[in-house]
Parts: structure tokens; sequence; C-alpha cells
């Protein structure tokens, strides 16, 4: 993500990696990375990550040396456009950086409009975060 | 922090719809910072032998 930032690449964190950062008790297997670039760059995200060390396992999936799979995405189903869901991302502390999150109400949004098999197990435990989340914060 | 999980954990203790090992699961995924959050990802995931690349051969992962 340091990388991107030094490049000027404007990126935010989406889809169930975004939603265990906010408290979400998943597991997710990848980083989904949404990138302020037009799908045919996808080639200049993998050339930064494997400058830094990445192995390319697919063409927009780059395994980091500790691990961690990274998948960039360039259109989000369901939502406004980068510019627009930037705006409404939280930052969260994560890895040192001050890092833009896609915010849980609108990963669920954008659950709601793909619905694959997955998603309705998804939307549940986002809807039961953000009901202990309201809980959470009204006794404090 | 993650070790202030029985402070939430209290807060929680009269949602309905969640049964107490729910209420533990929230609490400490609500108490932790985001770095405790991935890194418990990152925990269960190599319990399992599902971290990196490894997982993408037992699953086909397109999320």
């Amino acid at each position: 993500m340091g990388a991107f930032i030094a490049e000027e690449i404007q990126f935010q964190l989406i889809g169930m990696s975004a939603a265990i950062l906010q408290g979400v008790p998943v597991a997710t297997l990848d980083v989904d990375l949404w990138l302020d670039l037009p799908v045919r760059q996808y080639m200049r995200a993998v050339n930064l990550a494997v400058a830094h060390g990445a192995k390319l396992l697919r063409n927009t999936v780059v395994e980091l040396t500790d691990g961690t799979l990274v998948n960039f995405i360039f259109e989000v189903t369901g939502l406004g456009d980068f510019a627009t869901e930037l705006g409404r991302a939280r930052k969260l502390r994560f890895h040192g950086l001050d890092v833009p999150v896609m915010s849980l109400e609108r990963i669920r949004k954008s659950k709601a409009a793909i619905m694959r098999p997955k998603d309705p197990a998804h939307i549940h435990y986002i809807d039961q975060t953000l009901r202990a989340s309201k809980a959470n914060r009204r006794k404090k | 922090m993650l070790r202030d999980w029985p402070k939430v954990y209290r807060r929680l203790e009269l949602m309905r719809g969640l049964d107490e090992h729910e209420k533990v699961l929230y609490a400490r995924s609500l108490a932790a910072t985001p770095d405790e959050r991935w890194q418990m990802n990152v925990t269960f995931l190599r319990s399992l032998g599902l971290w990196g690349r490894s997982s993408l051969k037992k699953f086909s992962s397109n999320s």
C-alpha cells in the first residue's frame, strides 16, 4: 500500500478484508484493493507489487512476501465511482499507514447488488456487527 | 485493544439475537484494533493451512 501512495495511485480497501478491519468476525483469504486505474492498466499495479517482492499468481492477484494475497479490483458493482466512494471511506490505521477503508454500509450495499452464493452470509455478519457496534457505542 | 474485550462484552450482554459465544466473538472483534483484527484472521487461516498461495489451490477464490 505504501508503494501505491508513493506512486500517487489512489486506492481503497474493500470487500471482506475491509469488513474484518472494521470488526466483522469472519475470515478471508485475500485483501481486495480497489485502484483508481483503468482496468487496461492492471499491469502497472502488478509491476509495482512485483518490484516490491510480490509474486504474480493470476492476472490481478499477487502474493506479498508475508504470504498475503492481494486482489486488485478496477470496477465494483452496485456502488458509485471510485472518487465518490473514496470520499465516503473511513481512514483506519493499518500496518502503520492511514488507509482508506470502505464503510460496512457500502460493503453491504455492494454485496446486496452482486448477491453471489456467499454474500447472504457476509451480509448477516455485517448486519450483526453494525448492531453490536451501535450497542457498544450507546453504553460507553 | 483486544485485551479490553470484557468491557465491550458487558455492553453487548443485553443484545438480543446473539448467544453467549457470539457475544464474546463480537466483543473480541470490536475491542481489537484493525491490526489485531487482521492478525486474528491470519492466525485462523494459518491454523487451517490456508495462508498464502496454498489457499488458491484449495479454493477457487474470486472475491
